[in-house]
């Protein structure tokens, strides 16, 4: 095809584009049961424009469009705003469905807490904490935790300690300190792996940029052209020859971190050690192909929306909710585990961690079932 | 308080800038119930003189005092807490609000911060009715003509309670009808114990309405007398430092030329209208167009300039027929260069050098491939800077450092830079001193001698009369009267046939 | 007829402005030049800082990764030059570089090619641009407003065309605008270079250069002087749309990802650099040497900050108070010089 007959096809598609846009803004509905006696559930996403949240809506539909299900989802989107978030709140309570769930924006939380609470609606809070509702969420620790003993064992193989090794984790200070937790506890496990200088993780701040002598904190904002700038001007702190290990709260940040690094020569097999976090596509394939990627943090989170809808449903319906968190599944792959969870040659998931006893309950809302496609529950 | 004590008086004034001495130990005193001309040319020292007595800069050296009472401005509003009230050239209100809410501004009736448009239009009623007055108080400001937006801020002043009135040429911009009724305001101030300092370049309202004149040369005192002891010819003296000689711009005879602009039966409905205007300009020729403000004279000049697409009729420069003239491109295209009214506004760019503000009009000329020629460009400058005698410390500096009369030639400069067949000029003398309007008007007559036709738009009579060749009177958008070769002595004349006073 | 006046040609104390011989006019420097001098030693200067705080700061290397980031704002700002220096802006930025950038990336993973995917996106940040234009020279909506609309509807148009998720690069070897090739330097790094010199040339010498200044000065006055006003203010949103776009496409490149929400913020951070730079946003004033400091005072500010380990939320202040004192002192300067 010649170039110009190619561009106003591109040009179509784009109009088409548009068009398609201005059909579904607003609040748009998922797959639906029949209404009349469908379980509702407004569902409030992170944000829709980046691809980590955006699964957790798309991948729910699929679910429920997969059987009966008796759900109905109204979707809202939060897009990263405290003032979308909160104003979202207020028409999720006015709609008057049969529970909610809300992935918060951290800053809204305390004013979005006091909406729901006086909704009176039962609500499930996914990620970050909402006192007003009950808690689904990760274990953010547990994973810091698990993959610096992964990539801990791996860099002491390779003779990797303090007079030779710089880590680079990265944190989003804007959402909270629970998110934060990975990078800090991911520290504080692997200093005395390589004998690195040992902190308290508490002590590790948003405003940290420099922990002991061998590593830095940089603010990623859990997306690609701020980590990547971020990791491009403090190249020089990082002593000429040191091997790196990077570590940080998503893949985007690690990826647009690593684009950095391999830019200014410093990515090599040899000298660079990558744990990655979220599990998505881009997490998997490089566990499976690059030697330097050798931990993920697989948190499933294409699933969350199952996970919520069913404990929205359970909790609705009368289970009790243990009092701090209900977990949500997750685990640490390295590279011979990745290919049980996940179908060889793909990122889709093929094995979801059993139930554990702090979250058996969401079985008996009956939404799951439709998750049983995926082996493991 | 003693009567014999001066409303305001000015002792041993002194403001320098870098090495430049502005004003230089000036002194002098204002009586309550006097009008006062401050005169000079243009880099006197009026304007320093003017800021400094209102508050917007304060001086080196020197003392005032209101009432008898030293005082120090420490910025324009204590100025006017002590009485005194500036009127700038360019008025400064708020355009949007009504004339009541602009007279009440900075002193809303009411207390505790609340107010009502009801006690607003009140007071602002009561002030008018003290003064006789007669404001559309419920109109936005911005809907008034020019005349009235200036009665409105005197009303403003005199609310305030002002005693001393600053009143920077107010008539410049003004046609001669309203200019008389400003004069007679400022008379009739006077009769009730308001002191007038009138800064103005106009010596004929000077020697109508003040009382005293002072003449400011080089930042200096250099006269102070009544006026009845003394003349106009006197004071152009001191303000020139030399005596000044006698000009003649009469053309000679002049054998009937081709024609290079013909307008025939011109019209237009919007205000203000055109009714059958036709006229011709010859090569070589200057034809005046008098009328006041609102008569449609100026709109013809816009129209010319490309600024009103609304006109309807047929245009001809040098012998081909124009299709259109309604953008100011198709205007320069068809060969007329039109010098507007309001250099500020419309002519200039205050930030460009000389040289770029000569060639902006021919930049097409002067390029090739996309790419300045600036050798060309700048001999083509030099070139106009001479013709024009432009006074600049270098070609680079930005136009708007100059003064208004240079201003003003840069402005011409740039227009002739087209060579055009016919230059259509609207008020080109506006706001300009006594020397440099002398010298654009020789410009003016010389360009003529070339063989430039020009029509001269103005609503100054004095040089309505002295420049031209042939004069229309315009009143209420036709040509009402023609002089084939008006004088001095035409003056009279014109100004009846434009409706003004007899 | 007669007219009764004196006028001393050539008396040097009529129309004689202004005060003394100042510094500048003693150098023989124009004022927009001596304020890029005192720009260009403020940068020397926080330079010198960072220096001195710690020496890694000043090597080749870092230069150049202090240009790596500040090259794609930088291009982002050329085109804003031409927004600023006409008396408008152009906030579409941020939505034009990531829509450029998803273009550019859904492009090459097409296989159009890297040639043929920049000459498209640079056409279609292009399209916008005369969207802009037409909006403020013919509609006459003000620029804010104007591209604040067009802002939000590329932005979305970036996300919708990316389905909300990011585009990888299938093939590396697509990322070769931001390879380091000449002299171990980014070839992006080479682009902005080559186009500040361009933009340079541009405006400095040619008829639409001057035409740009006259306008942004003052828009009556350059329409009575024949010049069409709505033609030059297209052309400036083209420009800076398309230079946008191709920022969106270097960004794609620096990331292998065409990414809907990288380059969001654009819009400010180039109206930041060239108001820095001594742009005024009422308009006429501005150039790229001014232009290209204020972009690498951010990059050099942000790069040494992040060397001595200051914490994320400190540099952003900072950014902000050295924006704040420098077009601080410019005013300080230029109300001074209108007093005298």
């Amino acid at each position: 095809m010649s170039l110009s007959t190619r561009f106003p096809a591109a040009t179509a598609a784009a109009a088409a584009a548009l068009l398609l846009l201005t059909a579904c803004g607003g609040g748009s509905s998922g797959a639906a049961g029949p209404s009349g006696d469908a379980f509702k559930i407004s569902f409030a996403n992170f944000t829709e424009a980046a691809p980590l949240f955006r699964v957790i809506h798309t991948n729910l539909d699929d679910v429920i469009s997969r059987g009966d299900s008796g759900l109905e989802l109204k979707w809202y989107d939060n897009a990263g705003d405290a003032a979308k978030m909160s104003q979202n709140a207020q028409l999720m309570v006015q709609d008057q469905p049969d529970a909610i769930v809300v992935y918060p924006v951290s800053a809204a939380t305390q004013g979005v807490s006091q909406i729901l609470a006086d909704g009176r609606i039962p609500c499930v809070s996914v990620n970050l904490d909402t006192e007003a509702c009950d808690f689904l969420n990760i274990d953010n620790r547990a994973l810091g935790e698990q993959t610096a003993e992964i990539i801990g064992r791996a860099a002491a193989e390779r003779g990797w300690n303090a007079s030779n090794t710089t880590v680079l984790i990265g944190q989003n200070a804007a959402s909270g300190e629970q998110v934060n937790d990975c990078v800090r506890y991911f520290y504080s496990t692997i200093a005395p792996i390589l004998g690195l200088e040992e902190v308290d993780p508490t002590t590790i701040t948003p405003t940290t940029t420099t922990i002991g002598a061998n590593a830095i904190q940089f603010e990623g904002a859990s997306t690609l052209q701020p980590s990547f700038e971020a990791v491009t001007n403090l190249l020089p702190s990082i002593p000429a020859g040191n091997n790196i290990i990077l570590y940080t709260v998503n893949n985007d940040s690690t990826t647009g971190a690593l684009r950095a690094l391999e830019d200014a020569g410093r990515g090599g097999d040899d000298v660079l050690l990558i744990g990655g976090l979220g599990g998505d596509e881009t997490g998997i394939t490089a566990l499976r192909e690059d030697p330097r990627w050798v931990a993920e943090g697989d948190i499933f989170v294409s699933w969350w929306g199952a996970y919520a809808a069913a404990m929205a449903k359970a909790v609705a319906e009368g289970a009790k909710p243990p009092a701090d968190v209900t977990p949500l599944p997750q685990i640490v792959l390295d590279k011979t585990t990745v290919d049980e969870y996940h179908a060889p040659g793909s990122a889709a998931v093929s094995k979801l961690p059993p139930l554990v006893p702090d979250n058996e309950f969401l079985d008996q809302s009956g939404v799951l079932q439709y998750v049983r496609g995926v082996a493991g529950l | 308080m003693d009567a014999g004590t001066p409303a305001l008086s000015v002792d041993g004034l002194g403001k320098q800038y870098g090495r430049q001495r502005v004003l230089e130990s000036v002194s002098f005193s204002l009586r309550r119930g006097e009008v006062a001309a401050l005169l000079g040319e243009n880099g006197a020292g009026k304007s320093t003189m003017a800021k400094v007595l209102a508050g917007a800069i304060s001086p080196d050296h020197g003392t005032v005092a209101v009432d008898g009472r030293p005082v120090t401005f420490a910025s324009p509003r204590s100025a006017l807490l002590q009485g005194i009230s500036f009127m700038p050239q360019e008025l400064i209100y708020v355009p949007r609000l009504t004339v009541a809410e602009n007279i009440c501004l900075g002193r809303l009736p009411g207390r505790l911060g609340s107010t009502s448009p009801r006690a607003i239009r009140r007071r602002a009623q009561d002030e008018a009715q003290t003064f006789d007055l007669d404001l559309p108080l419920d109109r936005s400001m911005d809907s008034l003509p020019l005349a009235q937006q200036q009665q409105v801020e005197i009303l403003k002043a005199l609310a305030r309670r002002s005693r001393i009135l600053l009143l920077d040429e107010p008539t410049a911009a003004l046609s001669s009808r309203d200019s008389d009724q400003l004069l007679q305001l400022t008379t009739t101030l006077a009769a009730r114990g308001v002191a007038v300092l009138y800064i103005s370049h106009r010596l004929d309202e000077v020697f109508r309405v003040c009382d005293t004149a002072h003449v400011l040369r080089n930042g200096r005192l250099v006269s102070s007398s009544p006026v009845r002891d003394t003349s106009p010819r006197e004071v152009i003296e001191h303000m020139l430092g030399r005596p000044p000689e006698e000009i003649d711009f009469s053309s000679e005879a002049r054998p009937q030329s081709r024609p290079v602009l013909e307008l025939t039966g011109w019209h237009r409905d919007r205000i203000p209208a055109l009714r059958d205007v036709s006229l011709v300009v010859g090569e070589g020729e200057i034809v005046g167009l008098y009328g006041v403000r609102g008569s449609g004279a100026e709109t013809i000049a816009e129209t010319l300039g490309g600024l009103h697409a609304d006109v309807t009729g047929g245009t001809v420069v040098s012998g081909r027929p124009l299709r259109h003239l309604s953008t100011p491109l198709a205007a320069h295209r068809a060969g007329i260069s039109y010098v507007p009214a309001d250099r500020k506004s419309q002519g200039l760019v205050a930030i460009l050098p000389i040289v770029q503000s000569l060639s902006l009009a021919v930049l097409r000329s002067l390029t090739r491939l996309g790419v300045v020629r600036r050798r060309r460009e700048a001999a083509a400058a030099a070139g106009l800077a001479e013709q024009v005698q432009l006074r600049a410390r270098s070609l680079t500096q930005p136009v708007g450092e100059l003064s208004g009369g240079n201003q003003q030639k840069v402005l011409v400069g740039s227009r002739l830079a087209a060579k055009p067949k016919v230059l259509v000029l609207q008020e080109p003398t506006r706001g300009v001193d006594v020397g440099a309007r002398l010298e654009l008007h020789r410009l003016l007559r010389a360009l003529a001698d070339e063989g430039t036709g020009q029509l001269l738009v103005t609503s100054d009579v004095e040089e309505a009369v002295g420049l031209s060749d042939r004069l229309l009177v315009v009143r209420d958008g036709r040509i009402v009267h023609e002089i084939t070769h008006p004088t001095h002595a035409s003056q009279p004349e014109a100004l009846q046939a434009a409706g003004g006073p007899e | 007829m007669k007219t009764t006046t004196g006028a001393p040609v050539g008396d040097p104390a009529v129309g004689a402005p202004g005060a003394g011989p100042s510094p500048r006019r003693r150098l023989g420097l124009s004022e927009g030049a001596l304020q890029t001098l005192l720009l260009f030693g403020f940068l020397v200067l926080v330079a010198a800082y960072f220096t001195s705080r710690d020496p890694d700061f000043l090597t080749s290397r870092n230069a150049v990764n202090i240009l790596v980031n500040a090259s794609v704002i930088g291009i982002v700002s050329l085109g804003q030059l031409f927004a600023l220096v006409s008396g408008g802006f152009d906030l579409s930025v941020g939505g034009i570089v990531p829509l450029g950038g998803v273009g550019f990336a859904l492009l090459v993973n097409a296989d159009y090619g890297v040639l043929p995917a920049v000459v498209l996106v640079l056409a279609a940040g292009g399209v916008w641009g005369v969207v802009n234009g037409l909006l403020i020279a013919k509609a006459r909506i003000n620029p804010l407003i104007a591209t604040l609309g067009t802002l939000s509807v590329t932005g979305g148009l970036a996300l919708t065309l990316a389905d909300g998720v990011q585009v990888p690069f299938v093939d590396v070897a697509d990322g070769v605008l931001t390879r380091r090739q000449l002299f171990d330097v980014n070839n992006h790094v080479w682009i902005f270079l080559g186009l500040a010199v361009v933009v340079f040339l541009v405006l400095r010498y040619t008829s639409y250069g001057r035409q740009l200044y006259a306008v942004g000065g003052n828009k009556q006055a350059a329409r009575l002087a024949g010049i069409r006003v709505d033609g030059v203010t297209v052309i400036v949103y083209v420009v800076s749309g398309a230079l946008a776009a191709l920022a969106g496409a270097v960004l794609a490149s620096q990331l292998l990802t065409g990414s809907g929400t990288a380059g969001t913020n654009s819009g400010l951070q180039s109206i930041t650099a060239v108001i820095l730079g001594g742009a005024a946003l009422s308009g006429g004033v501005g150039g790229v040497p001014g232009t290209v400091i204020g972009v690498l005072i951010l990059g050099a500010l942000a790069n040494g900050m992040a060397i001595l380990s200051v914490p994320s939320f400190y540099q952003t202040m900072a950014t902000g108070a050295v924006l704040l004192v420098a077009v601080g002192i410019s005013q300080f300067r230029s109300s001074r010089r209108a007093a005298s």
